[in-house]
């Protein structure tokens, strides 16, 4: 036991605004685990928007419990600490059910970790009856959730609002009438549920998937949950602490989905059809956190898209409210909302050109060319902006050196460009390139590659890098080669990568040598194209998408073709 | 943002006179008609389906009488604008140009134009205006928005979107009508009014 983790854990809680505390007497106590630390989960609307759901409920009590950091883990081992719950101190064994918000694939590990340091066996298949019920959810687990079968019980798959009062109705049923079993047999029979023992996947000789057979009462394919109206409920952030990575922020969803359909990107598939709440419905959030001297952060894959962004900033700057606003589409730069973000005292707009030629952006249905995004930088000159961070990615299919080199090129140009405003104006700001390698993502018209080489990823960052790092007011980051490695591992991979989930935290452990240990290749699912016809691990998800839909998007990015949705290509 | 406010028929491209086989004379929509099944090999037969698709959407969301009938006539000359785009841009393959778009664009406004020029009745030329007006207003050439943008045009809208996708272009392959329907629903509410894509689906 070391005091001083508890102590830490106290500090917090006593630092945090709005979190619940609950007498648990006769509650169903749920741990709600964010598998990476403090820092990150806290600023996770996912996971506080459930946290917020699931205490609404008078008969439920919910803790958060986080994945704690190298220090924290180091003391842990040396006192004998298991993990515990943040609000009273329990350790996670002592809940009923354990649910894990699943966003990013390399977290996958640390919930392998955290079970095994709280003294709960991960794999499904060892845990008694008296073990808690494992549950998951997130985007992570609807883009792909077979690389945690073998952990998790049951995975709620899409939009938790409504499933997840459900899947607590049918708990509440069974629950101290001992079955278990009947509840996890029972439950499927709730949309979206997934219960992962009750399918048998097949493999071919060839390692692909042969079959993916339901097991009796089980649906062959399972719907993806989604919300009709997103009016009838706000989804915003209510837990706030200062520790947080977007600490003062006040996080407020605008919308969901993406009616852009990038070819590398899930988002407009996975949160299929794009929804947007009124913004009279979103005043009442929006309020709250001007009341608090928040900073707003909407969120939204493309706020730009917004149909009632002019009004909103509008309203914001009445108010004098501020707001953060995430990477915009350098084609919806409105007057309206450089002016609600340069009242905000917002001296960086993200934007997000990921290639660097035209052609490679034609490639991704991003058909932005060089002079537009100049003209951005122009456009947030003009508005008293003059830092921007810019995303891109390498590794992207079909891409070579001169694609590389577009890159270089095209942050010199902006560099120049704003130059040219700044010796008017005498003030000069930073250029950010964000650069990450490419990973296919399952659910995009990409879903078909291979990753690069881990070796060309790494010389193409480098390149970067190097070229850059000379330049005066341009700066430089990147991921690494080695991690996007194990994201596409973990995005791609079939219920037989379980082995390398169980290897222990991301950072902590030494990946060649365990993919040199190995009799599975991991390579077969990283850096494998798939054949058209390839049955994927994660087809058995009802997203309603057609994969020839996919697969023409697939297609047409060799000629460089715009996205097949209308407009873009109907000429109608 | 995209240049929606683009000087309306204006540009060099619409004011070449020759190289176009076709002159507006005074005449009916028959001969609107027989005029763009002959200047394009796909535009009558376009309109036709377009026309038929509508119908049964129009009904079911309520529309009778004369604003029927004017939908049927609106549908069949939605595209009479194209009269006035240039072939060769109309049946491009590969990219078009930022130019070129502003001259397809231009159909809409172009065909409000010729069917004023003949004294059809406000709510025909008012559809064909505005049939490529978004739900979200980010359509051309008004940017009208949601229940600003007339019926009639939103329902034209999803049928001509439909039709499209759905037939061979020299610059793209026919969708199946599985892949059509998926993306139109996908586009619920950001390009077409989704109730008009929920009686479309649903038929």
């Amino acid at each position: 036991m070391s005091n001083r983790l508890y102590r830490v854990a106290r500090d917090r809680l006593a630092r945090e605004e709005g979190a619940f505390q609950k007498d648990w007497g006769g509650r169903i106590p749920v741990a709600l685990v964010y598998p990476n630390v403090y820092r990150v989960g806290m600023a996770n609307l996912g996971f506080l928007a459930v946290y917020g759901l699931l205490n609404r409920h008078p008969d439920v009590v919910c803790e958060r419990a986080f994945f704690p950091d190298g220090e924290e883990r180091r003391e842990m081992a040396r006192t004998g600490t298991r993990p515990f719950s943040l609000e009273t101190q329990k350790p996670l064994d002592a809940f009923e059910i354990i649910a894990f918000s699943l966003s990013y694939e390399n977290d996958y590990p640390n919930v392998a970790a955290l079970l095994s340091m709280a003294g709960i066996r991960a794999e499904r298949r060892h845990r008694t009856r008296d073990a808690p019920l494992l549950i998951a959810g997130g985007p992570a687990s609807f883009l792909n959730p077979e690389p945690m079968a073998g952990i998790m019980d049951l995975f709620v798959l899409g939009e938790a609002e409504e499933a997840l009062e459900e899947v607590l109705e049918q708990y509440r049923k069974r629950r101290g009438v001992d079955s278990r079993e009947a509840f996890v047999c029972e439950v499927p029979s709730v949309e979206g549920v997934y219960v992962p023992a009750l399918y048998e996947p097949q493999y071919e000789e060839d390692g692909t998937l042969a079959s993916f057979a339901p097991k009796k009462g089980a649906p062959e394919k399972v719907q993806r949950r989604w919300v009709r109206d997103l009016n009838r409920r706000t989804t915003e952030a209510t837990v706030f602490t200062p520790e947080a990575e977007l600490a003062g922020i006040h996080l407020v969803e605008v919308g969901r989905g993406c009616s852009r359909h990038c070819r590398f990107c899930s988002t407009g598939f996975i949160y299929r059809p794009v929804r947007y709440r009124n913004l009279e419905a979103l005043k009442p959030s929006l309020e709250t956190g001007i009341g608090k001297d928040r900073r707003l952060g909407l969120v939204c894959a493309s706020l730009g898209d917004y149909p009632e962004l002019d009004a909103l900033c509008e309203w914001l700057l009445e108010r004098g409210g501020k707001l953060s606003a995430p990477s915009l589409r350098l084609d919806t730069l409105s007057d309206r909302l450089l002016d609600a973000l340069k009242a905000s005292g917002q001296k960086t707009v993200t934007l997000a050109p990921e290639a660097g030629s035209d052609r490679m952006r034609r490639t991704l249905n991003k058909a932005f060319d060089d002079e537009e995004i100049l003209r951005a930088a122009d456009r947030l000159a003009e508005h008293g902006i003059f830092s921007m961070r810019l995303y891109f990615m390498v590794g992207l299919p079909g891409e070579d050196e001169k694609d590389v080199e577009a890159i270089i090129d095209l942050a010199k140009r902006l560099r120049h460009r704003f130059l040219r405003v700044a010796k008017d104006t005498r003030r000069m700001g930073e250029i950010t390139l964000s650069v990450n390698p490419f990973v296919p993502k399952p659910w995009s018209a990409f879903q078909w590659c291979g990753m690069a080489e881990q070796g060309v990823l790494s010389d193409r960052l480098k390149k970067i890098r190097r070229a850059l790092q000379r330049e005066p007011n341009i700066h430089v980051t990147h991921g690494l080669a080695k991690w996007a490695y194990l994201q596409a591992l973990f995005g791609r991979g079939d219920r037989r990568v379980l082995p390398f989930v169980m290897e222990g935290a991301v950072e902590d452990t030494d990946w060649k040598k365990v993919f040199r240990r190995t009799t599975l290749n991991p390579d077969f699912f990283v850096h494998r194209d798939r054949r058209r016809d390839e049955l994927f691990p994660w087809d058995f998800i009802d997203h309603g998408i057609p994969k020839e839909a996919l697969y023409r998007e697939y297609e047409r990015r060799v000629s460089c073709s715009p996205g097949t949705m209308p407009e873009e290509s109907t000429r109608c | 943002m995209f240049p929606r406010d683009h000087a309306r028929g204006k540009h060099p491209l619409l004011n070449v006179q020759d190289g176009y086989p076709f002159t507006l004379q005074q005449g009916s929509v028959v001969d609107l008609l027989g005029s763009m099944s002959s200047y394009n090999h796909d535009l009558g037969g376009h309109s036709e389906r377009v026309s038929s698709l509508c119908m049964p959407m129009a009904l079911r969301m309520g529309l009778a009488g004369k604003r029927l009938l004017y939908l049927q006539l609106a549908s069949l000359l939605h595209d009479v604008g194209k009269l006035d785009v240039p072939p060769h841009i109309l049946d491009k393959p590969g990219m078009l140009s930022l130019q070129e778009t502003l001259v397809i664009q231009d159909h809409s406004l172009r065909g409000e134009q010729i069917l004023r020029s003949l004294s059809l009745p406000d709510p025909i030329c008012q559809t064909v205006r505005s049939h490529h007006e978004r739900f979200d207003g980010r359509g051309y050439p008004d940017g009208l928005a949601g229940e600003e943008i007339p019926l009639e045009a939103r329902i034209v809208r999803v049928a001509d979107a439909y039709d499209a996708m759905t037939e061979d272009r020299p610059y793209r392959a026919a969708m199946t009508p599985e892949v059509t329907r998926f993306w139109i629903a996908g586009l619920s509410g950001v390009y077409f009014d989704p109730e008009v894509v929920d009686c479309f689906l649903s038929e």
